[in-house]
């Protein structure tokens, strides 16, 4: 079984990296931003894609490559599974994986600890497993599993 | 040394910067400084920077400190915690463009409220917050790392038995 570990940079992958030891009990390959310290890891299997920040000035064209990359990353590999904890980064990869009928784990950030982000709000209705790592989040999303912290 | 960070997203936290600056201008930090400053557009002249460091760099910068001084990123906070160092965070605001939303400063309440940081909001009370940071002791942080890798580990376990069934 093939398993997708896929984040944006800074906290949002080093929750991720917390789920090493599972990424290497199975098939993995990693996807995250540049501009955090990931690329300084010998991973093997790591695909890097450029920072997104839905308000800088050409978010839009950013984005849409970041469609077609993610439409690219998702069919060379062709996961069982996808496993992520945000950030926008990461939903067209679990829109594109639900498409194709793949299971979507969505982990909400251990920073949000009374409010939803924007990916978790995206990703809530179709993921197959979605976790928070606060008790509190349970009333932001009632179908989550609580999980506790991944650090 | 005093290690200030302000994380590797591409939004400036000039906010942080500027003031640490003004308080080792006028004396008010007497020990030495280093700042990791990211995309900040102020540079400061009264100490070290760099704009982005390495994670071994990171790391040591952190190990070596002996007061980390932080935007409320959830990653430098728990290294810093994992390190057993006092930690101040200043949470990024969006009203001043410091991040997209106010996110930041959950962490930095929750985190506040359970003695594991001190947190400082009003940038003005800096100095003392540093000074009340100081006199604290620091308290620990202890991992639940293991209950939620066993509940995902289950998951997936489940999941592979079912795509055997299937095949």
């Amino acid at each position: 079984m093939k398993l997708g570990f896929i984040s944006s940079s800074g906290g949002h992958w080093e929750e991720l990296m917390c789920l090493k030891e599972l990424a290497e009990e199975y098939d993995a390959f990693y996807v995250t931003e540049a501009g955090g310290q990931s690329e300084m890891l010998s991973l093997e299997h790591l695909y890097v894609v450029p920072q997104i920040n839905r308000k800088e000035r050409h978010f839009l064209i950013h984005f849409i490559r970041l469609w077609l990359e993610s439409k690219r990353i998702i069919e060379a590999e062709n996961p069982d599974v996808i496993i992520t904890t945000g950030a926008l980064m990461a939903f067209p990869f679990c829109m594109i994986a639900k498409a194709k009928r793949k299971n979507v784990i969505y982990i909400e950030s251990f920073a949000r600890v009374t409010d939803s982000s924007l990916t978790g709000r995206l990703v809530y209705p179709f993921a197959d497993l979605f976790l928070v790592q606060w008790e509190s989040m349970l009333k932001v999303y009632p179908k989550a599993i609580y999980c506790g912290s991944l650090f | 040394m005093i290690f200030v960070t302000v994380g590797s997203q591409k939004i400036p936290f000039d906010r942080l910067i500027r003031q640490i600056d003004k308080m080792v201008q006028s004396g008010e930090i007497q020990e030495e400084v280093f700042a990791q400053i990211g995309a900040s557009e102020y540079t400061p002249s009264s100490f070290l920077y760099q704009r982005y460091l390495s994670a071994g760099e990171y790391s040591q910068k952190i190990q070596e400190c002996d007061l980390l001084i932080t935007h409320s990123g959830v990653a430098t906070i728990m290294e810093g915690k994992r390190h057993h160092k006092r930690v101040i965070v200043v949470p990024r605001l969006s009203r001043y463009g410091e991040h997209v939303d106010d996110h930041q400063i959950q962490i930095a309440d929750s985190f506040s409220e359970l003695g594991l940081v001190m947190k400082c909001s009003n940038i003005e009370e800096l100095g003392t917050v540093i000074c009340q940071c100081r006199e604290t002791p620091v308290k620990d942080y202890h991992s639940h790392r293991e209950e939620a890798v066993g509940l995902l580990r289950e998951y997936l376990r489940e999941r592979k038995e079912q795509k055997n069934e299937r095949l």
